[in-house]
């Protein structure tokens, strides 16, 4: 098994069978990325694919001190972006901005009418899966930040860096993102479950 | 504190970004405030939860490193493989077209011989070839590249992707004659007319959209005689998303009393529109057919059939449009591999090898290009 740095330059000079190791490295990583983003196997494959092929591709501008699997990591995300941005036909709003609702007064009353709240309730399996499912609602800037910094991990610095934005985007779109999972999971925990039995009852 | 600030203190110690001072504040509050302390709960539920969906171990799909990798890696190896994927499947599609048009193996000879003018579609991708070969010996069909055009036909006829290899015979389009495509291009004296561009640092653009910069494009020559390829940067410029390329075939068939005269008037007629002309060798097999090509711009295209109509008596009348689009981001794909790959090389052979290659791209790209938006009319005359 070569180590990740010497397979890199030699797929840097064209070496195939090199970069073909990579890939087998560095699949499991990716795909798993892919999946957490797109939300089902066939998109997550796709992507992938298209990541690999432009790492390899980008292979040129790759400095070997940096960590391959951030790098190409940081290669899956933005590839997605572009191709949800190009998808949607939209300009992404601006997601930096407030909430129109995000006023102290709204929070709090929301807070405050959180009695039985449905989502204490869930017993684990269902709010992971919830969580699950709320997370592809999102829009993809929240859903991005949200990915790289709770499910994989990565530092706010690596976060910024990968995304190419300001630490204090970053943290202000986590924040926003947070509160959007929140918002939503609440919401299709209602909608779905006035089944779902009040907090402290047992099932 | 009020829950306001609580909220925000909780925003900051999912982070982990509270002050022991400010945590401890936001321990009183929650202390008393049921709504805040559930608020808390729940947003450290989530990050946990999202942590171990993040710890799961996913496996990506046995079939991921292949696709990958047949993608990067050239098709099959045979003396075709450098032969572009694009370049077989425009060449058939011409070759189809011509046949449709009830081309005779005559004129689908005059058109692949041709070699001048911008004719890339259905020229060997060596824009040098200024000299048409003879004929080969073959009876009928003035040349063997002829047969190997209607294999192709049928072949690609066949092929739902255009990546296969081409099994029958030599490539098509290719210098006519020449069984070896590769061999008979290194042998040709200045026959390559790539000048080794200063090598220029791995700069290549992203292969993500960048925009277009086509009058970086334009100093290469419509002629044959293409000099140097352009730099990674000119080359790489090239918009992977065109908007548009819709090109609009005509084929006219006139009958005529005089060929000589005939192809005199079409000439200045299209020289009036502005269009290119391209004429082909006369051909003699029975009646004596002359066929000329021309380019046009698409608003001029309907006068000038009309008036070429009147050369003499129309006997067939063919449109077609075609979408290449297609084509043409493929070939552009395939394009940028091989700059980078040229750019990657350390072995100059190599490298000298994918600048031809590349070269041949570009001028399919480049004639795609002036195509699109164009109209082509290939005009037919033959003796009444």
């Amino acid at each position: 098994m070569h180590d990740p740095k010497t397979l890199v330059i030699k797929a840097q000079s064209n070496d195939l069978g090199a970069f073909e190791e990579l890939v087998n490295l560095y699949q499991n990583k990716v795909y798993g990325l892919c999946l957490h983003l797109t939300g089902n196997p066939d998109d997550a494959q796709d992507l992938a694919q298209e990541a690999f092929i432009r790492a390899y591709k980008a292979l040129g501008r790759f400095r070997n001190e940096a960590d391959f699997g951030t790098w190409i990591h940081r290669i899956t995300v933005n590839v997605w972006l572009n191709l949800q941005r190009k998808n949607n036909g939209r300009k992404p709003v601006s997601l930096d901005e407030p909430y129109p609702s995000d006023k102290s007064g709204g929070l709090q009353r929301e807070v405050a009418a959180l009695d039985g709240d449905p989502l204490q309730a869930l017993e684990e399996k269902e709010f992971r899966g919830l969580v699950r499912t709320t997370l592809q609602s999102l829009s993809e800037e929240h859903r991005a930040v949200l990915v790289l910094r709770e499910i994989q991990g990565y530092s706010y610095e690596e976060v910024s860096r990968m995304l190419n934005c300001s630490l204090g985007t970053v943290k202000s779109r986590l924040s926003r993102a947070r509160e959007a999972m929140r918002r939503e999971m609440t919401k299709r925990s209602r909608e779905a479950g006035e089944a779902l039995p009040a907090a402290g009852e047992s099932r | 504190m009020d829950c306001r600030k609580a909220q925000y203190y909780i925003r900051q110690r999912l982070d982990q970004l509270l002050s022991e001072e400010d945590n401890a504040a936001l321990e009183q509050h929650l202390a008393c405030c049921e709504a805040c302390a559930g608020e808390l709960a729940l947003q450290e539920r989530l990050s946990m939860t999202l942590r171990e969906l993040g710890r799961e171990e996913i496996q990506a799909p046995a079939a991921l490193s292949s696709l990958i990798m047949n993608n990067l890696r050239p098709q099959r190896r045979s003396a075709l493989a450098w032969l572009p994927a694009a370049w077989r499947k425009t060449v058939a599609a011409a070759a189809t077209l011509m046949l449709l048009a009830g081309g005779s193996a005559g004129v689908m000879n005059g058109l692949n011989l041709a070699g001048n003018g911008k004719n890339i579609v259905m020229e060997s991708p060596t824009p040098n070839v200024a000299a048409v070969p003879e004929p080969g010996s073959a009876g009928g069909t003035p040349a063997p590249v002829d047969v190997d055009n209607n294999d192709n036909v049928n072949n690609n006829d066949n092929n739902a992707n255009g990546d296969e290899a081409n099994p029958g015979g030599s490539a098509p389009g290719d210098a006519p004659g020449s069984g070896t495509p590769e061999t008979g291009e290194a042998e040709k004296p200045g026959g390559n007319q790539i000048d080794s561009p200063p090598d220029t640092s791995q700069n290549n653009p992203q292969s993500k959209n960048s925009n277009s910069a086509e009058g970086d494009i334009t100093a290469v020559k419509p002629e044959g005689d293409r000099t140097g390829l352009s730099a990674p940067g000119a080359g790489s410029d090239r918009v992977l998303l065109s908007d548009d390329m819709k090109v609009t075939s005509t084929v006219l068939k006139i009958a005529v009393e005089d060929l000589a005269t005939a192809k005199t008037r079409a000439a200045s007629l299209a020289a009036g529109v502005g269009a290119e002309t391209q004429v082909f060798p006369e051909q003699t097999s029975g009646k004596t057919v002359l066929v000329m090509r021309f380019t046009v711009d698409s608003d001029k295209a309907p006068y000038l059939t009309e008036v070429l109509s009147g050369l003499g008596t129309p006997f067939h009348r063919q449109d077609e449009k075609r979408d290449l689009l297609p084509l043409y981001n493929e070939t552009k794909v395939q394009y940028n591999e091989l700059l980078e790959r040229r750019d990657a090389a350390t072995d100059s052979g190599e490298r000298r090898q994918l600048e031809i290659q590349a070269s041949s791209y570009e001028q399919l790209l480049e004639a795609w290009e002036e195509e699109a938006g164009k109209q082509v009319i290939n005009l037919w005359l033959e003796n009444k």
